[in-house]
């Protein structure tokens, strides 16, 4: 089947490349034969013929596709105004030119005149995004291959599942999130051997983070008066409801433990246990946020299942680490550095491997100009903040801070740039349909041919 | 997705989705929407709004089709697709003819373009992928094993909206929660026949038990390739996809992502296990890291 978006190829120089009429019968299947072959020129008057049943759509297109019929009526004659005939509703006489006619159909592919190529770009953004962008995006190229390739077919360039309607607050909680979990664990692994100074910065910053937290998650909700609902249940196929169970659990013992580290308040017979029960949640919430991302219909996330939450963990020991490498005095921040340096390296490679391993449809996502300078700084900046604290963290507070601030950024970067790359997927249909097709042609389920 | 449209499941009870409601469980309802015979009329749209006081959701024109609606979503419950396609004489005739009358002679045929209609809707999944993410419980299964979401539950978290994996469901911005088909619960309760369905000139929209139009749905593909339209085939029919065969399912005349629809859609809940599993490896690799970095400190 040779249809239609045709996406590799030969592309005129006077190609219309926001032609949304064509784009738009390409995107929507199109002819279904096998045989069409490019022929932008008719071949009996030599004049440019355009597609048959554009006419009808526009009113405006210039000799529409009647030809293969009457040699007279492919000279642009055709009153463009009348759908009908320029539909081709030319009822009796039709039956013996059909063999005619369907070979007009596979020559037709046309140089359209400047005029209609700014024509009709009106689709202008329902909610569901732009469609002229992705149809800009791929569309437009290679009008004439009719070869066979494999970009799937798609409804006019429309998206197949919907864009995630979280704001800039989810990509801040992962942020949050996943530093108060990992410094909750850096807080209790200090703690416990005796590094009191280290294990206060760090069970500040779990506090912190686990006091922002739910902020964030209750303002993006689009009742944050019904959060509580949230705690009606406990529903294990619901990583949110998991997480949300986590983040509670979370914030109570590091709030306990905090309070013991700093204060002396709550006793150790209830810090102790609670700064060992945070050192158990605090991992858990770093990651299950990757698991909320994965367990979506979203081509870029969903498809990165097993590495993201490894990204995910990177990111979170990197701004933990960071956090306390800038928060305590050099002597005592040791582990924090170690903690920092290796979660910025495992950030930056279990990044790495996660775009590769996607399929390249998708993966195209990280290069969305939205996202890639994200994925570049986020990536620059664990590196940098990485070998900032390795190399001179112990040396002088000032590089510490500096370096410390660095992982952060490059955490929170990280975050956006796979938040913002979740949008971008889920509004380009290839990246839903193509794969998925992929599979179907795998399986050989599909096998209703045509022929 | 299967396309042997004579494998017809009849799906036993231990594999459906519904938790049991004991006594009160009913026959599994569904649609069946044949696109083989929809004209495109809009009809199912309207008297969905009109039932469902969905609110209008603005004038787009597209300028595409006369598809100006665009897309499922919070304000949309059915969306009729238009899809325009050039197809050659020899394949077209018959097209044409099985959708008009088989009596119709072959040379009447109109030839040239062939135009798809589909109305689409909530596909109430077996598996959905809604209900599992769902963290309230607001989005439940009812005891005619349809999807519904509780309004007076749901806060609007907005996780269905990226899990669904046909785009369905939304949250309405000025409202703040997730919307879409009920299939129309407060009429089935009552023995009534859906909206959509109930206005459907020419049955395009089929309402019944699921069952009943499994079978009603072979018979119809078999009809239509006797009649030489060989391109017909169901999409959602049985439990051999990813979301274990969905409560409306429909009749094609072309690949599924011709019409916006996925062609191989799965309950992402499927990979909760790969998730989770992929999830304690990471968690252990920071306790690692952690216990390494303070050893690391300790011996300084």
């Amino acid at each position: 089947m040779s249809t239609v978006p045709p996406h590799e190829g030969p592309q005129g120089p006077d190609e219309p490349e926001d032609d949304p009429i064509a784009a738009a019968l390409r995107s929507a299947g199109g002819t279904r034969t096998g045989s069409d072959t490019a022929g932008p020129v008719d071949a009996t008057t030599g004049k440019p013929v355009a597609p048959a049943g554009q006419a009808p759509i526009t009113g405006r297109a210039p000799a529409p596709g009647i030809e293969g019929r009457d040699p007279a009526m492919k000279t642009g004659d055709v009153d463009a105004d009348s759908p009908q005939k320029a539909g081709g509703d030319d009822g009796p006489q039709k039956a013996g030119d059909a063999p005619k006619v369907s070979s007009g159909h596979r020559e037709i592919r046309t140089a359209r005149p400047e005029k209609e190529r700014s024509h009709g770009r009106g689709s202008g953004g329902g909610r569901t995004g732009d469609p002229g962008r992705s149809k800009r995006r791929r569309g437009g190229k290679a009008e004439r291959s009719m070869v066979p390739d494999a970009e799937p077919r798609s409804y006019y360039g429309r998206q197949v599942v919907k864009t995630p309607v979280w704001t800039w607050e989810v990509p801040w909680y992962f942020f949050t999130g996943g530093m108060a979990g990992a410094s909750a664990l850096l807080a209790t692994g200090a703690r416990f051997t005796g590094n009191v100074r280290l294990g206060q910065s760090a069970s500040a910053v779990a506090l912190v983070g686990t006091a922002v937290s739910p902020v964030l998650l209750i303002m993006d909700l689009g009742r944050p008066a019904r959060f509580l609902n949230m705690l009606r249940v406990f529903k294990i196929t619901s990583p949110m409801s998991v997480g949300t169970w986590g983040l509670s659990l979370l914030g109570g013992s590091a709030g306990a433990a905090a309070g013991w580290q700093l204060l002396n308040f709550p006793p150790a017979i209830i810090g102790v246990p609670s700064q060992a029960a945070a050192g158990v949640f605090g991992p858990f919430v770093s990651v299950y946020t990757a698991v909320l991302l994965t367990t979506t219909a979203t081509p870029v996330w969903t498809e990165a299942r097993r590495t993201m939450p490894f990204v995910f963990a990177g990111s979170s020991l990197a701004s933990a680490g960071g956090a306390a490498t800038a928060l305590t005095p050099v002597a005592h921040a040791a582990p924090a550095r170690a903690m920092g340096v290796a979660g910025g390296l495992l950030e930056t490679l279990a990044s790495t491997v996660m775009e590769r391993r996607l399929d390249h449809r998708i993966a195209a996502s990280y290069e969305h100009p939205t996202v890639r300078p994200l994925n570049l700084a986020a990536k620059a900046c664990a590196l940098g903040g990485a070998a900032v604290v390795g190399l001179a963290g112990h040396r002088s507070r000032p590089a510490a801070v500096a370096g410390g601030a660095l992982l952060m950024a490059g955490s929170a970067l990280e975050r956006w740039a796979i938040f913002k790359a979740g949008k971008v997927s889920a509004e380009d249909p290839i990246q839903t349909i193509g794969p998925q097709r992929d599979r179907v042609n795998a399986r050989g389920t599909d096998a209703v041919a045509p022929e | 997705m299967s396309t042997s449209p004579l494998s017809i499941t009849h799906t036993p009870p231990a594999n459906r989705g519904s938790v049991s409601y004991g006594e009160e469980q009913q026959p599994r309802k569904g649609f069946f929407t044949d696109t083989s015979l929809c004209i495109g009329c809009k009809a199912c749209e309207i008297a969905c709004k009109e039932w469902n006081h969905v609110p209008a959701d603005g004038q787009h024109f597209s300028g595409e089709s006369l598809d100006n609606t665009n897309a499922l979503g919070a304000n949309t419950w059915r969306h009729v697709a238009f899809i325009e396609q050039k197809v050659p004489a020899d394949e077209m005739d018959l097209v044409g003819r099985a959708q008009l009358s088989p009596d119709v002679p072959l040379e009447d045929a109109v030839d040239g373009m062939r135009w798809l209609m589909s109305s689409d809707v909530c596909k109430h999944c077996t598996h959905a992928a809604c209900v599992d993410v769902c963290p309230t419980g607001a989005l439940f299964r009812t005891e005619f094993d349809t999807v519904v979401v509780q309004q007076d539950i749901c806060n609007g978290c907005g996780y269905c909206v990226p899990a669904c994996p046909f785009g369905v469901i939304d949250r309405r911005k000025e409202d703040g929660r997730a919307w879409k088909c009920t299939l129309c619960y407060d009429r089935i309760g009552d023995d009534q026949t859906p909206a959509c369905a109930k206005a459907c000139p020419t049955q395009s929209i089929q309402y019944g038990d699921l069952d009943e139009l499994r079978v009603r749905a072979g018979e119809r593909v078999e009809a239509l390739h006797e009649r030489g339209v060989d391109q017909a085939r169901l999409y959602l029919h049985d439990e051999s996809d990813g979301i274990k065969g969905a409560g409306a399912f429909f009749l094609l005349l072309d690949d599924p992502e011709v019409y916006g629809f996925p062609p191989d859609p799965v309950d992402t809940a499927h990979h909760l296990g790969e998730s989770w599993r992929a999830a304690g490896m990471a968690g252990l690799t920071m306790v690692g890291v952690v216990a390494g970095a303070v050893a690391w400190g300790l011996r300084r």
